[in-house]
């Protein structure tokens, strides 16, 4: 599955909001024009399937009306998300949540052959798959119970339509990583439950739970990165806490260093392809050059590109873009920006005329490093959009 | 001496008559600029390069074809600074991949090849962002990467409609710097194309336009505003 569109209103800035997505997809635009706020906002979604949204917000310092966009009286935040499955068919969730009551009081999840409704207090489930004789063909409930979030996190796997199972699943195998912080990373921790957790303090545990082959593949893949490295390992001590460590192999000599003492870009890269070997389906990076030096950056910029999952970044770096192919970055490569009203507003960044005719005579990252991107805002008005 | 010369399209430098990205000869179908390349080395050399098909163009598709060459190598880091303006290097870049032809040209033709890059300075690839001189400056940079010498970079400031307007607009002649701090953007009210379209009158423009300078109604004698003065000494040194 993939997500093709989101459209977002009263997120922050991302009022009357839409975005478009590849498979790869890389945000780029000035300090302060949203890159941050789309990644948060897909996690906010994620986190609509696993419910728990007081959890979320104490986790990222945030009170309930911090959601909201503060220069415009709205009380709720509605979003459409629009994906694909692997046969091309589609699937479309819409909802309005209150941050107050801090759960979707409207949804509208759609599949090919399946619908969940929850509208005034009463949830409903169509199901027009002819195999399933055995499921009713509509079931429609007062809602009784309190729940955050998503109805999606509170109804039983057995109780929903494939199509839509599969698209519960595609949230929660979502995972973004808009903090990570070096100190984070570095601590040990008991227990990932298959997610690095904010800022990424849960890399040991989430290294452990790779097991044995995952570990070796890891090292392996970070082997062309650090030629020196050997093994990376998490230990599990006696408390439960799980310790990351990594081997270096100088000569004959094995050097073996804890995660304290290892260098903050190995520490990011372990993070990095620690995600892209796991079963998440869609990872969001923030700023993901960060600690990484620009002799890796094609390495990590091919492995993202790649990569088996969907992917979303946020750069400020010409290097990350200039390893990607035209094609890659044609459709993967979008501007944002904030209109008069401090509103976000995207646009694929190399469908700007001047853009597109740069591309035809240098890289991407050339491209984006040579235009300024502050008068670039005039350019995207006279070409009809609203700014 | 052989003029290899490249525009935008059909009202500058010119075009191919059966759409082809380059050529020569009978198939090139000159444009006013090029008429004005020809008149200033007939100036100096006393013969016209137009005539005698002394003269190849290669579009601005042409060169982005070329332009491959260029962008493989990614890690090339032409980096803006303080030295280094931005919205140049789609200038820089069309010099380098245009040196590279012309160079070709010499050897297939065992004479001095001039390359006159024509490119508006605030045209699509910067929306009217960036300097002039440095985008004028970024041509002669990417000619000197390319350790080519005789590379004229042909940029009006904001765009060719200036320097025509100079020759056609009244008092003709007189007061052209100012043209020169109009907005090069063609949906502005009052843009330069729109003060242009009453001088030419009937289409097709590119004829017309040719005429003009052929038959001295647009007199490169007369014209007198910075971005054509340099324009011009560097031709006039690089044929010398």
């Amino acid at each position: 599955m993939r997500i093709q569109t989101i459209e977002a209103n009263n997120f922050k800035s991302l009022v009357n909001f839409r975005l478009e997505l590849a498979k790869f997809s890389c945000l780029v635009g000035l300090n302060g024009v949203g890159k941050s706020t789309v990644l948060q906002f897909i996690d906010f979604l994620a986190q609509q399937a696993r419910g728990e949204i007081s959890e979320w917000l104490e986790g990222r310092n945030w009170k309930h009306r911090d959601i909201l966009f503060r220069l415009k009286p709205a009380k709720t935040v509605t979003f459409t998300v629009n994906v694909v499955d692997p046969k091309q068919r589609e699937v479309t969730w819409a909802g309005t949540f209150n941050p107050y009551r801090l759960y979707c009081t409207a949804e509208k999840l759609t599949a090919h052959d399946a619908e969940l409704i929850v509208h005034g207090g009463v949830y409903t489930i169509k199901d027009r798959n002819p195999d399933k004789n055995a499921r009713k063909k509509a079931v429609s409930e007062a809602i009784q119970f309190m729940y955050q979030g998503s109805i999606l996190s509170q109804l039983r796997d057995e109780a929903l339509p494939e199509s839509l199972l599969a698209f519960k699943r595609f949230l929660l195998q979502t995972e973004s990583l808009d903090m990570l912080t070096p100190e984070r990373l570095r601590q040990r921790t008991r227990d990932a439950h298959g997610s690095l957790g904010h800022g990424g303090r849960h890399l040991s545990a989430f290294v452990y739970e790779l097991g044995v082959p995952g570990r070796k593949a890891l090292a392996a893949k970070l082997k062309d990165a650090y030629p020196r490295l050997h093994h990376v390992y998490a230990k599990s001590l006696q408390s439960g806490w799980k310790q990351l460590q990594a081997s270096e192999m100088f000569g004959k000599k094995k050097m073996w260093t804890e995660a304290r003492h290892l260098n903050d870009g190995l520490l990011r890269l372990i993070a990095i392809f620690s995600e892209l070997a796991s079963e998440h389906t869609f990872l969001l990076f923030d700023e993901i050059e960060n600690g990484v030096n620009p002799e890796l950056i094609e390495f990590v910029t091919d492995a993202l590109v790649k990569a088996k999952q969907q992917v979303l970044v946020t750069t400020h770096s010409p290097m990350i873009l200039n390893f990607l192919d035209d094609d890659t970055a044609k459709h993967g490569v979008i501007y944002l920006y904030k209109n008069r009203d401090g509103q976000t507003r995207s646009i694929p960044f190399f469908s700007i005329p001047s853009l597109k005719e740069k591309l035809k005579f240098m890289g991407p990252g050339e491209a984006f490093v040579d235009t300024n991107l502050v008068e670039l805002a005039d350019e995207i008005a006279q070409n009809g959009r609203k700014v | 001496m052989y003029f290899l010369l490249s525009g935008e399209g059909p009202t500058d430098i010119g075009t191919c008559a059966d759409g082809s990205l380059a050529c020569g000869g009978t198939a090139f179908l000159h444009g006013p600029m090029s008429a004005i390349v020809d008149r200033l080395v007939e100036r100096k050399h006393h013969y016209s390069i137009l005539d005698f098909e002394a003269c190849g163009f290669i579009s601005e598709g042409g060169l982005a074809q070329r332009a491959a060459e260029l962008k493989s190598v990614k890690k090339s880091a032409r980096l803006p600074g303080k030295k280094r303006g931005k919205e140049t290097r789609y200038y820089f870049n069309n010099a380098r991949v245009m040196a590279r032809i012309a160079r070709e040209r010499e050897e297939q033709r065992k004479e001095p090849v001039v390359a006159v890059l024509f490119r508006d300075s605030d045209w699509t690839a910067s929306a009217g962002r960036g300097l002039w001189n440095e985008k004028r400056e970024s041509i002669l940079d990417g000619f000197e990467e390319e350790r080519f010498e005789r590379g004229v970079p042909m940029v009006p400031k904001p765009k060719s409609e200036a320097w025509l307007l100079c020759a056609l607009r009244r008092p003709r002649y007189a007061n052209c710097d100012a043209l020169e701090d109009e907005s090069g953007n063609d949906r502005s009210p009052n843009s330069l194309k729109k003060q242009l379209a009453p001088h030419i009158g009937e289409r097709p423009v590119r004829e017309t336009l040719v005429h003009m300078v052929v038959n001295g109604i647009v007199d490169v004698d007369r014209i007198n505003m910075p971005s054509f003065r340099e324009f011009r000494q560097r031709l006039e040194d690089v044929i010398e």
